[in-house]
């Protein structure tokens, strides 16, 4: 009788083998360890299964696992900018210089700007290249925190399903070992609990540890977006738009002292050139402006991550929505260009 | 032209605020005659200065970006590593349990079910 080991002493054998292989992945970093060792220490797990009173751990466990939610992470990383709506931007931030030799219409441009728009030209193509390359920093960034928060990351009931799958295998094998089916079923709940409490706190760390370095670059370079395109896109387009507007008024003026059809139809073709021109410059300045405001909308739920980063809840989530709400009304108003 | 973005931007503003300028005192003269004619010339040298001096503002801009950009990336990189590592400790707990079926593929002696295990567990690994 004493030959026979107590179906106790199996089920912590299993818990142990599951929490040394959770145990061995997390043991990269002193903070990750330690967390790691607070969570799944055969300590803490061997006290687990010689509890009786189940039903008020298992809930206090709940508990603590519904208080990590990522869902504002996730809700953040949906709102990463569609690149080509930046591409929109900078096609008319590089079709400017063009556009001013194009609106010339007096021939006022010396000869050696023109030369130098049409060499401002070819670098602002190359900028185009950076600062797409810049934007995809921050997509990218954006996007892993996405991967990072994904509720389906934590989900290890189906890795769990393997446990109790070999257990019931066991219990059919070796009936000797007196595993019931109760016992199984337990195991199963066990290996969920924990494994779900270790993998949330485990997840919870490395995102608050990424926000954190994030935030700094994050907001860097989402200023500096910003500052190309409220310091250098707007004031561009409003620089051609004033010269197209000058220049209807110019051409207009030397039209009506001409007489005849001819002279009708170039000043209706030329009226319906610039008001087409000044549609889409006016356009294209009310997207850049919108755009602004989604980044600085996306700088301030980063902010909000970035200062909530250790606790992560569905409050946090409640905090950013505004944010998140305003990137969105501005990408509609951007989806226009 | 050299400096930093917030100088050349600053620059370039101040040329742009200039060229209105001229532009509210020709349109004040019908955009006709001489002087007229004049100011529209400074105006459009002194936007194209502005276009200029943004286009270089512009590129000092993005090169003072590299290291926020190289930071950055490596962020993403660790939320990437992280995330593949969360997946890892998830099969651990499916090796797991791929093993104890196995072992009880073993006890049975059934080789047909011991094959099966060992195949999902070689597949798992």
């Amino acid at each position: 009788m004493c030959s026979q080991p107590p179906p106790i002493t199996f089920m912590q054998w299993a818990t142990t083998l599951f929490s040394k292989k959770v145990d061995g992945v997390t043991t990269r970093g002193r903070r990750r360890s330690r967390l790691a060792g607070r969570l799944l220490s055969s300590h803490l797990t061997r006290r687990i299964l010689i509890m009786r009173a189940w039903g008020p751990a298992c809930l206090s466990f709940l508990m603590l696992t519904g208080c990590l939610n990522t869902s504002a992470v996730s809700s953040f990383a949906q709102e990463a900018p569609d690149v080509t709506k930046l591409d929109a931007l900078t096609d008319v931030f590089v079709g400017i210089p063009a556009a001013q030799t194009e609106w010339d219409l007096q021939r006022r441009i010396p000869d050696d700007q023109r030369d130098q728009l049409a060499q401002a030209t070819a670098v602002r193509h190359q900028q185009q290249a950076n600062l797409d390359k810049l934007h995809a920093v921050l997509v990218d960034y954006m996007k892993a925190l996405g991967g990072l928060s994904a509720p389906k990351l934590t989900d290890v009931s189906g890795s769990a399903d393997f446990v109790t799958g070999g257990l019931t295998s066991l219990q059919t094998a070796i009936p000797t070992l007196g595993i019931t089916t109760a016992q199984v079923s337990l195991v199963g709940d066990l290996v969920n609990l924990i494994g779900e409490l270790a993998i949330s706190g485990w997840r919870q760390y490395e995102l608050a540890g990424v926000i954190e370095k994030g935030q700094p670059l994050f907001q860097n370079l989402v200023a500096l977006e910003i500052q190309i395109i409220h310091r250098g896109i707007i004031p561009d387009i409003q620089s051609v738009e004033a010269q197209i507007r000058e220049n209807q008024t110019v051409e207009l003026n030397n039209l009506s002292h001409s007489r005849g059809d001819v002279a009708v139809v170039t000043a209706f073709d030329f009226r319906r050139n610039a008001t087409s021109d000044l549609d889409h410059y006016e356009t294209a300045e009310n997207a850049a402006k919108a755009y602004v405001k989604a980044l600085n909308a996306l700088a301030a739920a980063h902010t909000k991550l970035y200062e909530e980063r250790d606790q992560l809840s569905v409050k946090t989530l409640e905090q950013i929505l505004p944010f998140l709400q305003q990137a969105e009304t501005a990408y509609q108003d951007l989806r226009k260009l | 032209m050299n400096g930093t973005p917030n100088q050349l931007f600053d620059l370039a503003d101040a040329c742009q605020a200039e060229a209105d300028q001229l532009q509210n005192i020709a349109r004040n003269l019908n955009f006709q005659g001489p002087v007229a004619n004049k100011l529209m010339t400074n105006e459009m040298a002194l936007r194209v200065k502005a276009t200029l001096l943004r286009t270089s503002a512009v590129s000092a801009a993005v090169q003072n970006s590299f290291a926020a950009q190289d930071g950055l990336k490596k962020a993403t990189d660790a939320a990437n590593t992280a995330a593949v590592e969360i997946t890892e400790a998830e099969n651990a707990i499916k090796f797991a349990g791929l093993i104890l079926s196995l072992a009880a593929s073993v006890v049975t002696g059934d080789i047909p079910s011991i094959l099966t295990s060992a195949d999902a567990l070689i597949n798992a690994v």
